[in-house]
């Protein structure tokens, strides 16, 4: 008669371990993933042109800033604050790149020295008040976007400016190997957002101070400079929206859109982010952009009123929000405060 | 152990390095903006094929027949006297930050600056309720008249019958749009945008360069009276100028993405739509994007506001038209109109606003005002 020997750490125990490993770190992507395949699946039934080439084209092309902007607002929100400023930024941002243009600065360069100034106003800005000072999120990134949508006002006289440039035009319509640009910019700034957060010593940083900035300090982290660093990363993002929006509408427009970083945050939440910091990550804040996108197409491709539209999406995100809840800390106890307060381990942090 | 980090010294050079980017991009100056021309002449319909024509403003272009058959001014009768030395206009705007505003705020000082008045503005700060206070505190600063550019006119009846209480005058823009429609309680004078026209006009330039066109129309699903009244006239010419409205896409949000969305969804279930309609400049923007991005070349759109955005676009042929409004002229108008109801004169309970057709033929010589 034979036994078997309970040996730790042995080949039949490896591959059970690695994946208990990559189902706890990716369990708060399953609400989302689930909300995305059940609508994605819907409306391929119920719509004959969802699937098509060209509206997908569309669905994606057209959340290329959002997906942007809330990659970057993953970070902010990572460490612990929220950034409400961005929609300001991208219209300064944009005016910035239509004035580089005008004043003869090459696309190219033009592009590059507005990422460097949405990267060194987010982090020279928000970052320096909110790290080095110490001052509340909310109050200074409600006051940049008051400035800066003041600002641009003024130095636009609030008119938008026709912008053509070979530039915005390729990253809006160009095609590398038959895929549109905007997608592919999407993609490289998800694999670098990933590779920063899982490969990193600054992501590391960052889950670190959203999840006790105290705790960080006392392990050496400068909290200031990490959180300079994730602003600067939104404001950097803001820039890419900036062109990418310019590239795609033919003109830097002035008007501020104050929805935009409420998106992102929706987004960021959706793809298991925490308001309190610590935890998320840019996988699923990429499949919350794409929750969020392909319910408004697929709504708007099957003629609902826009005013049911707003209401359904309002009702699934709660749910989704809800869902992602239960997930974490089980159906029995969804609304239970969690207690002790999380240390900051992300599920999905490296 | 703690860890305090001092200002990095890249701050500094990043400091530095926003200064020069802001002192370059400053030393692009203008960005091509400025007042128009703002000469009043005959009807204009410009043809897409001259190239060289130049901006003229009218009130209705040739062919042009109102709603209702109603025939409407488009200017007030100056004043019969002086209002009281050192009186004030009170204007109070939907959000001062929209194109086109300022330049109509312009036309109001130009007009009360001839007759010795200063104006009061008020930002509405797309807030029905900065609205009633603005109007609130124009009555108590004494104000001789107030134009009004309403975001919900129904918001706004209390103040209104108070300034009727206090004697004064009520000039409303654009509320309601219709020229056949009833003007709001307690109110002067409307000064119109002239909807109907621009309606007209979109449809007519689509008419002549894509006759019997299958054309879609971008409807704004917020809370936007005038717009919508917009799109319900572009239904209208468009089939009377023979063109056949496949569907109509609504826009859930004034943003490019919104529109965009709409775009897509009327072009994927109507593939033959050769044409948009857009209510303003922003969606006929957003309407082009989304059917490049689809590889339909092929299809135009039409805008409104003449804002210096959509001129790209215009000279490329994808924006057929623009309507331009003459804001400083508009605002000129107001004034006229606020001044001479303060000091007792009847003035016509509607006026037309003019404006412009603003296509490939004379877009090099059009300057939009905002």
């Amino acid at each position: 008669m034979s036994s078997t020997i309970h040996v730790p750490g042995s080949a039949v125990q490896r591959p059970r371990a690695t994946a208990r490993r990559i189902w706890a770190s990716s369990r708060h992507l399953v609400p989302v993933v689930s909300l995305l395949v059940l609508i994605f699946v819907l409306f391929s039934v119920t719509n004959p042109y969802f699937l098509s080439a060209g509206n997908l084209t569309i669905l994606l092309t057209s959340s290329t800033g959002l997906w942007v902007i809330a990659i970057g607002m993953t970070a902010v929100m990572v460490s612990g604050a929220v950034d409400l400023s961005v929609g300001a930024l991208v219209a300064f941002l944009a005016i910035l790149f239509a004035k580089l243009l005008d004043a003869g600065v090459a696309g190219g360069l033009a592009l590059v020295l507005t990422i460097l100034a949405g990267a060194l106003i987010g982090g020279g800005v928000n970052g320096l008040l909110i790290g080095r000072l110490q001052l509340s999120f909310l109050l200074v990134t409600m006051a940049s976007l008051t400035a800066f949508t003041g600002f641009v006002n003024l130095w636009s006289e609030t008119k938008s400016i026709p912008v053509s440039s070979p530039v915005t035009d390729t990253i809006a319509f160009g095609h590398v190997l038959g895929v549109n640009t905007s997608i592919l910019i999407m993609a490289a700034v998800l694999l670098v957002g990933l590779f920063v957060q899982k490969w990193t010593y600054f992501g590391r940083d960052v889950y670190a101070v959203g999840g006790n900035a105290i705790a960080a300090r006392l392990a050496g982290i400068s909290a200031t400079r990490t959180t300079v660093a994730v602003f600067a990363i939104s404001g950097a993002m803001a820039a890419v929206a900036a062109v990418v929006g310019i590239g795609r509408s033919s003109a830097a427009s002035p008007t501020v859109d104050n929805s935009v970083p409420l998106q992102a945050i929706a987004c960021v939440l959706l793809g298991g982010a925490s308001i309190a910091g610590g935890s998320g990550g840019v996988g699923g804040t990429a499949l919350g952009v794409l929750f969020l996108s392909t319910l408004g197409n697929g709504l708007s491709l099957s003629g609902i009123s826009s005013y049911w539209q707003g209401v359904v999406t309002g009702v699934i995100l709660v749910g989704a929000v809800l869902l992602n809840r239960i997930s974490d800390r089980g159906l029995s106890r969804p609304f239970r405060r969690a207690n002790p307060p999380s240390t900051g381990a992300a599920p999905d942090a490296p | 152990m703690t860890t305090r980090s001092r200002l990095p010294q890249s701050s500094k050079i990043a400091a530095t390095t926003g200064l020069v980017l802001l002192a370059i991009s400053a030393c692009g100056g203008s960005s091509g903006s400025g007042s128009g021309s703002t000469s009043v002449s005959g009807s204009s319909t410009a043809s897409p094929s001259a190239g060289s024509s130049t901006v003229e403003w009218t009130a209705a272009p040739a062919g042009y027949v109102e709603a209702g058959g109603v025939q409407l001014p488009s200017q007030y009768p100056a004043p019969s006297k002086n209002p009281a030395a050192g009186c004030k206009i009170g204007y109070i705007s939907p959000t001062n930050a929209i194109p086109g505003i300022m330049a109509e705020v312009q036309g109001i000082k130009n007009t009360a600056e001839k007759y010795g008045c200063t104006v009061v503005l008020k930002d509405g700060q797309l807030n029905p309720q900065s609205q009633v206070t603005g109007m609130q505190s124009l009555l108590s600063e004494g104000v001789a008249a107030i134009i009004l550019n309403p975001l919900v006119v129904g918001a706004l009846a209390a103040p209104i019958q108070q300034a009727n209480a206090q004697k004064v005058p009520v000039i409303t823009v654009d509320s309601p749009a219709s020229p056949d429609g009833q003007n709001v309680a307690g109110t002067a004078s409307d000064i119109l945008q002239s909807r109907d026209v621009t309606a007209y006009a979109a449809a007519k330039a689509i008419a002549d360069t894509k006759p019997g066109a299958k054309v879609g129309l971008l409807y704004p699903a917020f809370p936007a009276g005038n717009l919508q009244y917009q799109v319900e006239r572009f239904q209208y010419w468009a089939q009377k100028l023979g063109l056949t409205v496949a569907g109509r896409g609504d826009v859930a949000n004034d943003t490019p993405e919104a529109g965009s969305q709409a775009t897509n969804a009327l072009l994927q279930k109507n593939r033959d739509i050769q044409a948009i309609m857009a209510y303003n400049d922003t969606a006929a923007a957003a309407a082009i994007a989304a059917a490049r991005t689809l590889g339909r070349d092929d299809v135009v759109a039409t805008g409104i506001n003449g804002e210096q955005g959509v001129v790209g676009l215009v000279q490329q042929g994808r924006v057929l038209m623009t309507w331009a409004y003459d804001n400083v002229r508009m605002g000129e108008e107001e004034g006229k109109a606020a001044i001479a109801a303060s000091v007792g004169d009847t003035i016509p309970t509607k006026v037309t606003a003019p404006g412009a057709i603003i296509d490939q033929a004379n877009v090099a010589s059009y300057k939009p005002q905002g």
